[in-house]
């Protein structure tokens, strides 16, 4: 156990030297701001008359701390999170006031980006699985997406409960762009 | 002695954490041995083995623990269970929060010590299980729709359906052999295939970037339908022009119509069928020929998938295999512009943007790179250098020899290779060789000789200044010389009386002294003119008070004479 455990920790030390840089030339800022705009002029209620229905869904600290993380590690929570937000808004569920055509776009941005980082980051991993660090990451975002499902089961999909979960996800957006510009350098 | 009590503590000590356990359950029974946490999907097992005793009426018990609980709490259906194993799925269990487990043999009164399984994370723990996968077959395709791991309801991959991508391995049932693997979607086709052949595949789904890979589905196998008369159109091309796309494929008869349709990309990785998403392109329904044109506005940036579909009034051909179209990559590269400046033995090349980009050029997210080849204008080799700045220089080139260069930019990205024409070649000739050196000498020999007359001038000067100091000639200047003679003699004689003063004012550029004299006659203004050149040496002054001091030295000087 300790030797597995000491060999990526050496693979997590390793690329977070110069020797080992992610080689993502990548326009994803672009994309954040994008989503972001789609995602506001989406709204059908003002967030005003659902306050009743705000939540915690307790945002990871590790992307308010984006600047702390490794290069690998901030691309794996880029992925799972826009991962998360695809799945989250292409299932079925999303309101029916929301515009076609503008939801549409959103998940056309999201796969691009998606794509893009794919095959950037691909090349990456056959170097080396994707170290300790990274699945950590991604757990905590999963939890937190979790926390979001949840609460939108438990609201059974309400319009309200989208707006609010609408707000979060571009909070999300915010921070990931902090994020975006430590793998583009 | 201290150092046994020493000793002895410690082995307390150390012997403490054996001891309590023992002391706690039976000191009969032993824990239960190799416990293993087996999960796939939503499956959850728990397996282990027996102590060394296999005696009869032995019972297992197992506890949990999830961090949002104080204690350990008992692990409904696996209480007090004879066999080894125990299916704890039924837990409505966070995937995702670390879980505690703890078994433990118990035979009447007497229990095993608990046996502490590691702490985990079901979901790391989890392993992908066999996708369940939906065959249709066409001639020479087959149609595949998978449904991801896992049950529908099911909570283990629940945030990753969409994720999930799948390996397929197809080969034909009379040669196993030859294999063939793809990566496919949830819902894709596999091409390239022979009509009426038994072909076998099973698929494993993936977890894109982390480190999960399934098992596979079992195999299964499907024959392809015999060879439908018309054939699918082929090869199909996609190409930006101005304002359009042009859409072109390749068809082997003729006096056939067809019509092409899209689909978002991202439709593909969610899973379900998508048959009723596909829409018309405009412009290409039911068109003679085998292009279609269609505005650009049609589809806004994204990535699309397109097919055609021929027919011929009665029967139609089945579509064609689905080309990804990605309007980013349709953008035109205009080649760029060179310019060439010599510089002493190098050659500085700046490349430069195209004269006119067109309203849809490349957006400056994606970066260029440039393919620079350069050769000596007499011979054919030819090198060529990648480089992504704009502004560098060739070095260590042969003096006065013409060389030239062209290039074309590239989209320096991962996902596609595009590139623009080649430029115009520009040729330049070098500077000539040492050409420093040869300024230079030009340099010194300009400055000495420009410096020639400025020195004779100097020593020109000079010689004029010694020669008045030590040589002085004889006679004073002329002008002075008509004022002066017949009036300053007179003073001289006659310094008592003042009344037949005139008053001398000589004004001359070269060699003139001013002469100031003061008459009595307080009442009137008395002027002075004074003037001094650089050939005065400074013997006569400016100043009124030594005016008097001045000209007595002149009339000294005339005395002398």
């Amino acid at each position: 156990m300790a030797l597995p455990v000491s060999v990526l920790l050496a693979l997590v030390m390793l690329c977070s030297s110069p020797a080992c840089p992610l080689g993502c030339d990548l326009p994803l800022s672009h994309g954040n701001q994008e989503a972001f705009t789609l995602l506001s002029q989406m709204e059908r209620i003002s967030i005003r008359s659902c306050l009743k229905d705000r939540a915690d869904f307790r945002f990871p600290q590790m992307l308010v701390d984006g600047h702390q993380l490794e290069k690998t590690q901030a691309a794996a929570v880029v992925h799972e999170t826009l991962q998360q937000i695809f799945r989250l808004f292409s299932t079925s569920g999303s309101p029916a006031a929301w515009d076609d055509t503008l939801l549409d776009q959103f998940l056309v941005g999201l796969y691009q980006q998606l794509d893009d980082l794919e095959t950037c980051l691909g090349k990456e991993t056959k170097v080396q699985q994707s170290p300790l660090g990274s699945e950590n990451s991604r757990l905590a975002v999963k939890r937190y997406f979790h926390r979001i499902s949840l609460y939108l089961k438990e609201k059974e999909y309400s319009a309200c409960a989208w707006e609010v979960v609408s707000v979060e996800i571009r909070r999300c957006f915010l921070f990931m762009n902090k994020l975006t510009g430590k793998l583009s350098k | 002695m201290l150092a046994l009590l020493g000793a002895m503590a410690l082995v307390l000590v150390a012997g403490a954490p054996w001891v309590l356990p023992a002391a706690a359950g039976g000191t009969n029974l032993e824990s239960p041995r190799d416990v293993e946490v087996y999960i796939v999907d939503d499956s959850f097992i728990l397996k282990w083995n027996r102590g060394s005793e296999s005696l009869s009426n032995v019972t297992f018990s197992v506890d949990y623990q999830i961090p949002e609980m104080d204690d350990w709490t008992e692990l409904p259906g696996c209480q007090y269970i004879t066999s080894t194993q125990c299916d704890f799925s039924s837990l409505q269990l966070n995937v995702y929060d670390e879980l505690k487990l703890r078994i433990r043999a118990e035979k009447g009164n007497n229990t095993s010590p608990w046996y502490e399984v590691d702490s985990f994370i079901p979901f790391h723990k989890a392993q992908i299980g066999p996708p369940e996968v939906h065959l249709e077959a066409e001639d020479k395709a087959i149609i595949i729709n998978i449904s991801p791991p896992g049950t529908k309801d099911g909570v283990m991959w629940a945030m990753d359906s969409s994720s999930f991508i799948y390996n397929l391995v197809i080969w034909k049932n009379s040669s196993p052999a030859e294999e063939r693997t793809e990566t496919v979607y949830p819902t894709d086709k596999i091409y390239k295939l022979s009509p009426e052949t038994t072909y076998c595949l099973k698929v494993k789904a993936r977890l894109r970037m982390q480190r999960k890979v399934g098992l596979y589905s079992p195999v299964y196998c499907i024959n392809t339908t015999v060879e439908n008369k018309l054939p699918p159109p082929e090869n199909i091309q996609i190409d930006g022009n101005n304002q359009n796309y042009i859409l072109k494929w390749d068809y082997k008869y003729e006096n056939l119509t067809f019509q092409a349709q899209w689909l978002h990309a991202y439709l593909k990785k969610i899973p379900g069928k998508h048959a009723d998403k596909w829409k018309q392109i405009p412009d290409c329904e039911n068109v003679k020929t085998t292009q279609c044109v269609f505005p650009q506005s049609v589809f806004s940036r994204g990535i699309y998938f397109i097919r055609v579909q021929a027919s011929n009034g009665n029967s139609t051909s089945l579509w064609s295999e689905e080309k990804k179209f990605d309007t980013e990559i349709q953008t035109i590269i205009l080649p760029p512009v060179i310019n060439l400046k010599p510089v002493n033995d190098s050659l500085r090349v700046y490349i430069g943007a195209p004269k006119e980009s067109e309203n849809k050029s490349v957006d400056e997210d994606y970066p260029l790179i440039y393919e620079i080849i350069f050769w000596e204008n007499t011979s054919n080799i030819q090198n060529k250098i990648v480089e992504k700045k704009t502004d560098f220089t060739f070095r260590n080139l042969k003096p006065l020899t013409v060389y030239c260069v062209r290039a074309r930019a590239l989209i320096h990205y991962e996902k596609w290779n595009k590139s623009s024409g080649f430029s115009d070649t520009v040729c330049e000739k070098t500077k000539p060789g040492n050409t420093s050196k040869t300024l230079l000498i030009i340099a010194v020999i300009c400055a000495v000789l420009l410096s020639i007359p400025v020195v004779v001038y100097v020593v020109k000067v000079v010689l004029r200044c010694v020669k008045y100091v030590f040589f002085p000639s004889s006679k004073p200047p002329s002008a002075v010389d008509e004022c002066f003679s017949e009036h300053l003699l007179k003073n001289l004689l006659l310094s008592t009386s003042a009344e037949q003063i005139e008053r001398c004012f000589i004004i001359e550029n070269t060699n003139a002294i001013a002469a100031v004299e003061e008459t009595n006659d307080v009442d009137e203004d008395y002027k002075k003119y004074n003037s001094q050149t650089s050939q005065d040496s400074g013997n006569y002054s400016n100043e009124e008070d030594n005016s008097g001091s001045g000209i007595s030295e002149e009339l000294l000087l005339q005395e002398t004479l």
